[in-house]
């Protein structure tokens, strides 16, 4: 009797070295750090942990950081597609400089981002005398942290995005409008569903990295207590405070929510796809 | 109107953004990227 191999051989070589490789690396970067957090904070266990999750100044930082992140991604979709298109598709004077100023916050060291962002919007600064003499205040409100969370948040829209423009088939759109469709049509019918995934994506990246930011945002937000200080910041507090065990709870409680939050927006593209045959 | 004229029409209507629309994206992405970006490079360099 002919032995029957347990599973069809691969067509590409060297399957097992690659996964084996991918999944040392991910545990080792990822993972186990990941693990030794909750592993830390589960010494509190759980009222412990439950007691810290309900503190108000946790709430309060919660609440700060999570919905700048959301209120800045959300933004930075609409502006980043924005922008993408323009360098895309139009050819105009100084393009080549808009494009390289887009990645700025990626080589920009965030506290400089920091600082330069203070400068400006501090009353006295560039933007912030103009802004107060209508009575508007952004630097050290919460504001100020939605500045700095849409400038490091807007590269991920726009490098996702742009690619995704760049091979958009004119010739779709050309068929679309001799069909009779109008601009908006064309645009809702043709060009979204093309580009509601890198925008989906780009919206999550922008998100996730609002959420982990610190430097940029320590020196514009004014940190002040139950107002406008972030989880991160709080994170630091307790870790100057010796109480390793506090700042690794709000550490958790940050990455579940993050995971929450993440999942949710996978959710949401997956019922899209299902439903409205995009995203 | 022949439908070939109708669909060579529709195309370069495509093709040819109207003026306005694409003054007003290159404008605002202009500005938006100005205020966010070159400022803040600006006064780093300043």
């Amino acid at each position: 009797m002919s032995r029957v191999p347990w599973k069809a051989p691969s067509p590409l070589p060297g399957f097992g070295v690659t996964l084996g490789f991918t999944l040392a690396y991910l545990c080792a970067i990822v993972l186990i750090p990941l693990l030794a957090l909750i592993a830390r904070a589960a010494r509190l266990g759980f009222a412990g942990i439950g007691a810290i999750a309900v503190d108000p100044r946790v709430l309060a930082s919660l609440r700060v950081t999570f919905g700048a992140a959301l209120m800045a991604a959300v933004i930075d979709v609409v502006f980043g597609a924005l922008i993408a298109w323009t360098l895309t598709r139009y050819r105009f004077p100084g393009r080549r400089l808009l494009d390289a100023l887009v990645d700025l916050p990626f080589a920009l060291p965030t506290a400089v981002a920091g600082i330069s962002l203070a400068t400006l919007y501090a009353p006295n600064g560039w933007f912030g005398a103009a802004l107060a003499r209508i009575g508007v205040k952004v630097a050290y409100t919460r504001a100020g942290i939605l500045v700095a969370l849409i400038f490091v948040g807007l590269p991920f829209v726009v490098r996702t995005v742009q690619p995704i423009i760049e091979d958009l088939d004119a010739r779709l759109e050309e068929a679309s409008a001799t069909l009779g469709a109008n601009r908006l049509q064309t645009l809702r019918r043709v060009l979204a569903p093309q580009l509601a995934p890198a925008l989906s994506t780009g919206m999550a990246l922008a998100f996730a990295r609002g959420v982990g930011e610190y430097g940029s945002v320590i020196f514009i937000a004014g940190n002040i207590p139950y107002v406008s200080e972030i989880t991160p910041l709080l994170i630091i507090v307790k870790l100057e405070e010796y109480n390793y065990g506090g700042a690794t709870a709000i550490a958790a409680i940050m990455l579940a929510v993050s995971f929450a939050m993440l999942l949710v927006i996978n959710s949401a593209q997956n019922w899209s796809r299902r439903r409205l045959g995009f995203v | 109107m022949s439908e070939a004229v109708a669909s060579r029409r529709a195309i370069s209507r495509v093709a040819d953004e109207p003026r306005p629309a694409k003054a007003a994206a290159i404008a605002l992405s202009v500005a938006f990227l100005a205020l966010f970006f070159l400022a803040p490079l600006l006064v780093v360099v300043a």
